[in-house]
């Protein structure tokens, strides 16, 4: 079999070209983030965004209720630097699950399912995958169960209740606390 | 006394004030930083009738104001800075009072066999400085702070399981000390009490500075140090100050108006802390090209090593939040035999969730650290999760690069004898909580990114001796009494002049040593002699 004699026209050129550099957009990470190279609806849909990271929270928090409020301000905070990552997050959290999962979407997956889809990216997606993915995990654990945006709630999901409740001693020690001490070493709790 | 806080108070806003109109200026002994190595020279000097001009790179702090009770990290961000490299990184504070405003209160006076410790020469590295040189200092110090031993019915519910731990395995565990007065055990101790209780400098030192005539500038960074006229006119044969000629110029900047100035001094004082004075040194070392090659090494670290278990059924519950937040206790069990000291950690979520990840055991072919596994860890964490750090007598091997003006990164060779050291430590801490019958808890120290550091990894707030004291140039950067080889007039009085590790916090040795630098520029320098607490009691 002889090979066929291409054409190489200019039109046939820059249409390799376009095609040779969506191809590099669509796989590169960096690229993908910096050219914003994901569908529209990602940048701009903000229901479809906090619908997504709601579940997503509730993903890597499991016992969280997705209604609690301020639960995806830290991701939208431009104090950190994850806020310029969302639509790309949440683009590749959701080509992900329609990879893993049929064309199904994360919000809704089961827990132990979406567990799966935040999974693969940390084991098929490149290092700047797993970066984002990971400050994602981060940050929603620090919003949740420090609760940052709101200190006199705290966090009763983990019964931490923010800001000082004025407790008693009682609530704050032991009464018969002597019982439990081992011996000590000096008067003053200086080392010698 | 006069009210202190009144006081603080009224003077903090008038320094808020002035840093917009300053002109370049002259003073008697300019004294940059204002924490625990700065603000006791601050003092004396200025008792002993010195004029002195004290600049702080950081924000003014108005306790009632500025102090939150928060778990904001923007909050915490704003005056914490860190400097960190994959094996190394230290946290230290930029605002009026340096550190003190934030940390734990834990005031102890480093053991004897802090103060014994030698190079490889088999010399001392405190020359003769022992701990009962340093005694009195601590006194004078534990006296300005109010330091006292936590009460027996004040130990938060995480010291007493601890005590009890170290009791059944037939260990001591001591009541530590705290600068405190009228402590309500909020909890939130290094977000800056809100409740007025914690002794930082702000209620003592500074306050009393001001009032005996120490001028306080805030937002003030010192650009670079720089020698005025030769060097035999710096080498006064006179400590009379008015005698003295001005020596050295520091390049200053307003950080929130840009604008540039000189102050031009007599004498200067370095206490901007172990990273704040080495990187203004190398920052200088164009125009202090006689400085010594030890400049930014030799970081001694107090070798923090932490672990993590579930108590044991039959121990009763902890406390993260309630209480103060350091333990109440400490256990010198092991300082004799392997140079240790040992407590728990109390920690708000914000602080244990941003610093490591953890987890009880694989699930899925991943580390359960989050969802269902890490939740149900997370629900254990107040009462039932319970961590372990050590501190121990490292030797000093970190070092400080300056990679800007504005950038500074740490490097730690992890040598066999830290890796030993981590090991070794590593394992009496894991023992202490399995033979108690705890679980332990796997986990890994994260960056700021939420990424895991190297296994091996040293964090610290406790980091001294970028500059540090020793006998000659080719040993360190100061005399033992605080002042540059080569440089006249200089002198250094805050963490970077302290050699060695200590085994326990070290704003109390590193006030104490202030105290006793401060006391000799009073003997060299003071108008009056009312202001010798140490020499007329001792």
């Amino acid at each position: 079999m002889t090979a066929t004699p291409t054409t190489m026209t200019r039109r046939n050129f820059n249409k390799g070209v376009l095609l040779s550099l969506g191809a590099f957009i669509a796989g590169c990470t960096p690229v993908k983030i910096l050219f914003k190279a994901y569908p529209d609806e990602f940048k701009h849909n903000h229901s479809l965004q906090d619908e997504m990271l709601r579940a997503f929270a509730a993903t890597i928090v499991p016992g969280v209720d997705r209604n609690t409020p301020k639960l995806t301000q830290i991701y939208y905070d431009e104090y950190y630097p994850f806020a310029s990552y969302v639509p790309f997050f949440i683009s590749d959290l959701d080509s992900r699950t329609k990879k893993v999962f049929a064309g199904r979407s994360f919000t809704s997956l089961s827990q132990s399912d979406r567990e799966r889809v935040v999974l693969d990216a940390f084991r098929n997606g490149d290092s700047i995958i797993q970066r984002i993915y990971h400050g994602a995990i981060y940050m929603t654990r620090l919003n949740i169960y420090a609760g940052i945006y709101d200190d006199s709630r705290g966090c009763p999901h983990i019964n931490f209740h923010g800001t000082s409740q004025n407790f008693v001693p009682d609530q704050m020690y032991y009464p018969n606390a002597k019982q439990y001490f081992a011996r000590q070493t000096s008067l003053s709790g200086n080392p010698s | 006394m006069q009210s202190n806080t009144l006081l603080g108070k009224l003077h903090f806003q008038e320094i808020h004030h002035k840093t917009t109109t300053m002109q370049t200026r002259r003073t008697e002994v300019l004294i940059i930083g204002s924490g625990f190595g700065a603000a006791a020279p601050a003092l004396r000097l200025s008792e002993a009738g010195v004029k002195v001009l004290m600049i702080e790179k950081g924000p003014n702090i108005i306790p009632e104001k500025d102090f939150k009770m928060t778990s904001d990290p923007k909050y915490f961000l704003q005056y914490l800075k860190t400097t960190k490299s994959p094996q190394f990184d230290m946290m230290y504070a930029e605002g009026l009072g340096g550190g003190s405003p934030f940390y734990e209160m834990v005031s102890l006076r480093a053991p004897s066999m802090a103060f014994d410790q030698r190079d490889k020469h088999n010399k001392l590295f405190w020359g003769n400085i022992t701990r009962s040189v340093m005694d009195p200092y601590y006194d004078l110090a534990e006296k300005m702070l109010h330091v006292e031993q936590i009460a027996e019915d004040e130990i938060p519910k995480t010291g007493v399981v601890f005590s009890y731990m170290m009791k059944r395995l037939g260990y001591s565990c001591d009541r530590a000390r705290y600068a405190v007065q009228g402590c309500v055990g909020s909890g939130y101790c290094i977000s800056g009490c809100t409740f007025g209780a914690k002794q930082s400098l702000l209620v003592n030192y500074l306050p009393q500075a001001l009032a005996s005539g120490t001028e306080i500038l805030t937002d003030i960074e010192a650009s670079f140090i720089k020698p005025i006229g030769f060097a035999a006119d710096r080498n006064t044969e006179t400590d009379e100050m008015s005698q003295i000629p001005y020596r050295y110029e520091v390049l200053c900047k307003n950080r929130k108006t840009n604008e540039e100035f000189t102050v031009e001094a007599k004498c200067i004082i370095m206490g901007g802390g172990t990273v704040g004075t080495a990187a203004l040194l190398m920052r200088s070392r164009e125009y202090l090209s006689f400085l010594s090659d030890h400049v930014g090494k030799n970081i001694a670290f107090n070798g923090s090593v932490k672990t993590i278990g579930l108590l044991a059924e039959d121990l009763p519950d902890a406390d993260m939040v309630t209480g103060r937040t350091h333990p109440g206790m400490i256990s010198y069990q092991f300082l004799e035999t392997n140079g240790i000291t040992i407590s728990a950690v109390k920690s708000h979520p914000i602080h244990v969730v941003s610093a490591a990840r953890f987890w009880e055991k694989e699930t899925n072919d991943r580390p359960g650290d989050w969802g269902e596994a890490g939740d149900q860890l997370m629900k254990l964490y107040r009462n039932r999760m319970f961590i372990l750090y050590a501190l121990g007598l490292t030797p000093p091997l970190g070092k400080l690069h300056l990679r800007s003006n504005s950038v500074i990164e740490p490097e730690l060779e992890i040598t066999e004898e830290l890796r030993h050291y981590y090991k070794s430590t590593k394992e009496i801490l894991n023992s202490i909580l399995t033979r108690n019958g705890c679980k332990l808890v796997n986990f890994a120290m994260l960056n700021g990114e939420g990424e895991d550091m190297e296994k091996i990894h040293f964090g610290t707030t406790h980091m001294i001796g970028s500059a540090r004291m020793a006998r000659n140039i080719g040993e360190g950067v100061i005399d033992y009494n605080g002042e540059v080889f080569n440089y006249p007039g200089i002198f250094i009085s805050d963490g970077a002049a302290v050699p060695t590790s200590l085994a326990v916090n070290s704003s109390l040795t590193i006030l104490a040593n202030a105290e006793r630098i401060a006391s000799s520029l009073v003997h060299r320098f003071g108008r009056k002699t009312h202001s010798l607490p140490i020499l007329s009691s001792h």
